[in-house]
């Protein structure tokens, strides 16, 4: 395995994160971001499966809370959820170009918005329990939604990242 | 002993998932108990380098596209300039004149500026990847002498307006919460009724701040578009640093206080400068 296909993945969901908070630091719709990084964590555990699911969210979810105000564990733990929750779909759904992204993006900003409101509850203030069922986090499900088609198409189309082809 | 290893070679892809859970458990637990060493600060201090490079590198590009454009606007308006100029050298002896008189007056009225804190100015080069919590990321850190709580402020059409405070501090960036952040508290006082309050963001960067503890007796004394400034006790805010304007009051029956709605002097979605202040001389 070369090492791009090894750590593509995770390269690629870093830079992501890295540029969505500074060179797009701005991009937003209603005040709310979309989470490129969530998207392509639900692509890339979709075609990979479990084990590389949860690598991929665990190491992402490190990096999103050190560049965050969030405590450390926090993404890391919701995104190594996501990550083997998506992973499971491998082979077992057909990710057509635009439907089951939007479903599959919207189901992954659900499980993040509950994940989060659990952890929030055990872990942090009461004020931030609000913001975790804020307008901005429902407009970025929607944002999400809308973003996943293109996410996966250019995914494809470009073979930024070559995928296995699925078995059914 | 056996059956564990045994359970663990068969389920690899289910111990790996509870492991990782764990860790990130674990982490969780020790970050929000404020550990004195904190993991999150050493990660921090080593992707803040990254994050800048990133910024550094978009800079770049942006400058190099715009200095084109730049060059072409440049050229009209060292014409227009050069004609300005001229008629500058005329007014230039008036000036001169002016100038010593202004220094005569100044000396009069004994005004001199007391600095009070010495600042660092920063650039906002990052902002938080997610919805729910509130960062902002600038490009000084421990390097130039940053440190955890220092407050930050900046300057928006006249004012100096209150940021937030330092959280976390790399070598070559910093972490700042916002004072629209819902965890932020900052000790405040109304500048002409002198009324004590503690004000508190909504989460949100365009959403009013919130300053509560206001004495209900106070209601006749608030007007609206009155100032909000800092007011120093037991903060690590210095005094008289402005926070916002009224901009509503709310008084509930069965509170013994009242709520204002404030909003900020300081907007956050065109911020790009900042000043972090080192402790009061």
């Amino acid at each position: 395995m070369t090492f791009f296909k090894k750590w593509g993945s995770t390269i690629i969901i870093a830079a992501v994160i890295i540029v969505q908070t500074t060179l797009l630091k701005n991009v937003r719709l209603a005040g709310a971001k979309p989470d490129f990084a969530l998207i392509l964590l639900i692509f890339f555990a979709n075609h990979r499966g479990r084990m590389e699911g949860q690598l991929l969210g665990f190491l992402s979810g490190i990096l999103e809370d050190l560049l965050s105000l969030s405590p450390l564990g926090f993404t890391m733990l919701i995104k190594t959820v996501a990550g083997y929750i998506f992973g499971l779909t491998k082979g077992k759904i057909f990710v057509d170009p635009i439907l089951m992204p939007i479903v599959l993006a919207a189901a992954g900003t659900l499980l993040k918005i509950l994940l989060s409101f659990i952890l929030a509850a055990i872990f942090l203030d009461e004020s931030m329990i609000q913001m975790v069922f804020g307008e901005k986090v429902w407009i970025a499900l929607g944002f999400n939604a809308l973003l996943a088609p293109f996410i996966f198409g250019f995914m494809k189309i470009f073979k930024i990242y070559k995928v296995r082809q699925e078995r059914f | 002993m056996f059956k564990i290893t045994s359970f663990a070679s068969k389920n690899r892809t289910g111990t790996i998932f509870i492991l990782l859970l764990a860790i990130s458990a674990t982490l969780l637990i020790i970050s929000t108990n404020s550990l004195k060493i904190h993991p999150k600060q050493i990660g921090f201090a080593f992707f803040s380098v990254i994050q800048k490079g990133f910024s550094q590198f978009g800079g770049f590009f942006s400058n190099t596209i715009n200095s084109i454009e730049e060059l072409r606007i440049l050229r009209a308006e060292y014409e227009v300039i050069q004609e300005e100029l001229d008629a500058f050298r005329y007014i230039e002896r008036d000036v001169i004149e002016l100038r010593q008189e202004n220094e005569k007056l100044r000396n009069l009225l004994d005004f001199t500026k007391k600095v009070d804190y010495k600042h660092v100015p920063a650039e906002i080069i990052a902002k938080d990847p997610g919805n729910i919590f509130n960062t902002l990321v600038i490009n000084k850190g421990k390097r130039e002498g940053i440190e955890v709580n220092m407050p930050v402020i900046a300057f928006q059409d006249g004012f100096k307006g209150l940021v937030g405070k330092v959280v976390q501090v790399g070598p070559v960036s910093s972490q700042i919460k916002p004072i629209f952040d819902t965890t932020c508290y900052v000790a405040s006082r109304l500048q002409n009724s002198r009324y004590d309050g503690l004000v508190s963001g909504a989460g949100y960067e365009k959403e009013e701040l919130v300053m509560r503890y206001v004495k209900k007796y106070a209601r006749d004394a608030i007007k609206y578009g009155d100032i909000v400034i800092t007011s120093g006790m037991q903060s690590l805010y210095p005094k008289g640093i402005y926070i916002g304007r009224v901009r509503g009051i709310r008084a509930k029956e069965y509170e013994p206080s009242l709520e204002l709605d404030i909003e900020s002097i300081v907007d956050f979605s065109t911020l790009e400068y900042v000043f972090v202040l080192e402790a009061a001389e």
